[in-house]
């Protein structure tokens, strides 16, 4: 009956062509006209699907997903200073948001102080500006440290150790302080991340080093903080494609468990508080078959070949922010389009906290309008479309499992690939994950210029359209005021207790002890961001 | 007589690390039969070692990449450094998210040409050819 189909397929091509000459996803794989049982053959429910919050978590990570506890609303917030975003995060949290995020300017994320020359034009631009622990307590201000998880996209254990210094100031049981931090371990500019630490020394073994005493710290004292967050979204941002998000995702994260191994510290005690950051881009199957292949691909590895007995282990839970990339510049308002289908895409995939990109994220950090707006479409996905009522609701359809195993498949090869160059940590693997980004990158680029690919507005249905709304302008005298904060924060500080402070880091750092509970205490005499980076760069 | 290939050097300032777009243009430049030296973001390599960076490499276009900074504080500074070092006839282009209203205050400052997003490889490709050979002929 199939043959007898593609033949009437073919005949109906010959009297008129397919609209397209090639028809494929992201990652380049060719795409059916139609997909049957043949597809999909040896199909095996128990094995490859079996149910919500259960081996292997193809359906989703929890036994009741959406129908008690819907994704978190977690639009990322960060610019000026701590006093600037917390009150973005009030307007936010009026108008139902879920969950904080906050983002850090590269300053901040590369331990400079805002008085360095080298931040000049870049102090509280990109996401918001730390100092010292004061503009910390700014920051956490109007936000439960408790219940609805702080997410702090850093990888720097300075700001970390602001954040439990705030919590011992408002007398918080760490054990119940709840969030997440990046402290994702990617080198240089490989990965597209904000959060290299190149100021001391932007070599491997640092990065490492610093990377692992933050997940052995949180393991050890924070139980309920995600010690390192995944953050392969940005990779994807960075040009490559659906299935190297899989793999250099699941790569990194294998890396840290092995470092792990290395100082004595158990798959079971680590796994679960790592959680991963995902992208939502443009081709919507193939995102969707993209998070359940991962989630699949994750929970085989993690019991089959890692040995993890702990089944929070095999879980990979994800926050998901939806595709910058493919949003355009041009004609905005199709942005707010573009974002609901990515958002969706990621509520179909099962996401555990979700930021849907604005109108604007081609042109400036959003405007309250419009992040308000990015809201209200969460709040349409959720509570009037239906998507959300009942769990892995596309599971059992041929394409989107023909897929899934496509992208679990190709994913794994790159992995063995991957294996079989070195450690994950090597420079040489991190030139070739760096080259295969841009070569994906830039063949993306081509086929757009060629119009292979349609952007609309960039190269199809061009045209001069006028934006409604205003775009987000930085207050030009953030910096100086900054600047003016720290010296008078500097200027008030006893110094006797921060030489005391400053000597013990320096020890820690010297000796292979866990740089973050000097790292705590030199945060409260109000050492500064840079001060503490300083003393992690000196070699010993 | 085979003619000398355009040499043109792409920089990011010090902080600004999103690389994607700067990595497309070298591609194509490269693609294009010119000399490319990129220099990546690193607080290592302020607008000053970006300038000696030209002087060194005997550039005939400075192509600079800003995502995060602020444009105006940033081309600013470098034109003034640039200008110091006696690159005065290097042109300097610059592409990246810029606020509409600050594109001719740019310009005025000196900025030869200003690619925002969209703008397809070709025209960032013919822009430095023809500076480039306007500046041979000068």
């Amino acid at each position: 009956m199939k043959d007898q189909w593609e033949k009437h397929y073919e005949q109906a091509m010959r009297e008129r062509p397919e609209r397209k000459q090639r028809f494929e996803n992201l990652s380049w794989i060719k795409v059916k006209p139609l997909y049957t049982p043949s597809d999909v053959e040896g199909f095996d429910y128990g094995k490859d699907l079996g149910f919500p919050g259960q081996y292997p978590c193809t359906r989703g990570v929890y036994t009741t997903m959406y129908r008690v506890r819907p994704w978190t609303v977690r639009q990322v917030i960060g610019y000026g200073g701590g006093v600037e975003s917390s009150q973005r995060f009030k307007f936010m949290e009026e108008h139902g948001q879920t969950g904080f995020s906050i983002v850090f300017d590269h300053p901040t994320n590369m331990g400079l102080d805002s008085d360095e020359e080298v931040a000049e034009g870049f102090v509280g631009r990109e996401g918001t500006h730390v100092d010292t622990l004061e503009d910390m307590r700014d920051l956490l201000e109007n936000v439960d440290m408790e219940e609805g998880g702080i997410n702090i996209i850093t990888a720097h254990p300075a700001i970390l150790a602001m954040v439990v210094a705030v919590a011992d100031e408002r007398g918080i049981d760490l054990r119940n302080l709840s969030g997440t931090i990046q402290n994702y371990p990617v080198i240089g500019h490989t990965m597209g991340s904000c959060s290299e630490l190149y100021a001391y020394g932007g070599a491997p073994h640092y990065s490492k080093r610093f990377c692992i005493d933050t997940v052995e710290y949180c393991a050890r004292n924070l139980p309920r903080w995600n010690s390192v967050s995944v953050a392969v979204r940005n990779t994807r941002e960075a040009g490559c494609t659906a299935v190297q998000e899989i793999a250099f995702g699941i790569g990194s994260a294998l890396a840290v468990i092995k470092g792990c191994a290395e100082r004595g510290i158990d798959v079971d005690e680590i796994a679960p508080r790592i959680s991963f950051f995902l992208n939502s881009h443009r081709d919507f199957f193939e995102e969707i078959a993209k998070f359940r292949a991962m989630r699949r691909l994750w929970a085989r590895i993690l019991r089959e070949e890692i040995g993890a007995k702990d089944p929070r282990s095999w879980q990979m839970r994800f926050h998901c922010q939806t595709s910058g990339d493919a949003m355009t510049y041009q004609q905005p308002l199709v942005n707010i389009t573009r974002g609901t289908l990515y958002g969706l895409a990621a509520v179909l995939g099962g996401c555990q906290s979700l930021h849907i990109n604005s109108a604007d994220e081609g042109l400036s950090i959003p405007i309250e309008e419009t992040a308000k707006l990015s809201l209200r479409t969460h709040q349409v996905i959720l509570e009037e479309s239906g998507v959300a009522d009942t769990i892995d609701p596309l599971a059992g359809s041929y394409y989107v499992e023909w897929l899934t195993n496509k992208l679990e498949d190709e994913a794994r090869n790159i992995l063995n690939k991957i294996d079989s160059m070195g450690d994950w940590w090597e420079p040489k693997v991190q030139e070739w994950v760096s080259r295969e980004i841009a070569d994906a990158s830039y063949r993306f680029q081509r086929e757009v210029e060629t119009g292979d690919r349609v952007m609309i507005g960039v190269n199809k249905y061009v045209e001069e359209t006028k934006y409604p709304f205003p775009l987000w302008r930085e207050d030009k005298d953030f910096a100086k005021k900054q600047r003016e904060r720290l010296s008078k924060v500097k200027r008030q500080r006893d110094m006797k207790r921060w030489e005391e402070a400053a000597n013990n880091l320096r020890d820690a750092c010297k000796n292979g002890a866990n740089a973050l509970p000097p790292t705590i205490d030199a945060v409260k005499t109000y050492m500064t961001i840079g001060e503490i980076t300083k003393i992690y760069g000196q070699k010993s | 007589m085979v003619a000398k290939k355009i040499r043109v050097l792409l920089a990011k300032p010090p902080l600004d690390l999103h690389s994607r777009g700067i990595l497309v243009v070298a591609t194509a430049l490269r693609d294009a039969g010119m000399e490319v030296v990129y220099l990546e973001a690193s607080p290592k390599v302020g607008l000053r070692e970006i300038v000696q960076a030209a002087v060194q490499e005997d550039v005939d276009v400075i192509g600079m990449s800003i995502l995060s900074g602020s444009p105006r504080i940033i081309l600013t500074k470098l034109l003034k450094i640039r200008d110091k070092m006696g690159l005065k006839d290097v042109p300097v282009i610059a592409g990246g998210i810029f606020p509409e209203e600050e594109i001719e205050e740019l310009k005025g400052i000196g900025i030869a040409g200003i690619f925002r997003p969209g703008t397809p490889t070709q025209s960032i490709v013919d822009a430095v050819r023809s500076l480039a050979d306007g500046r041979k002929q000068s």
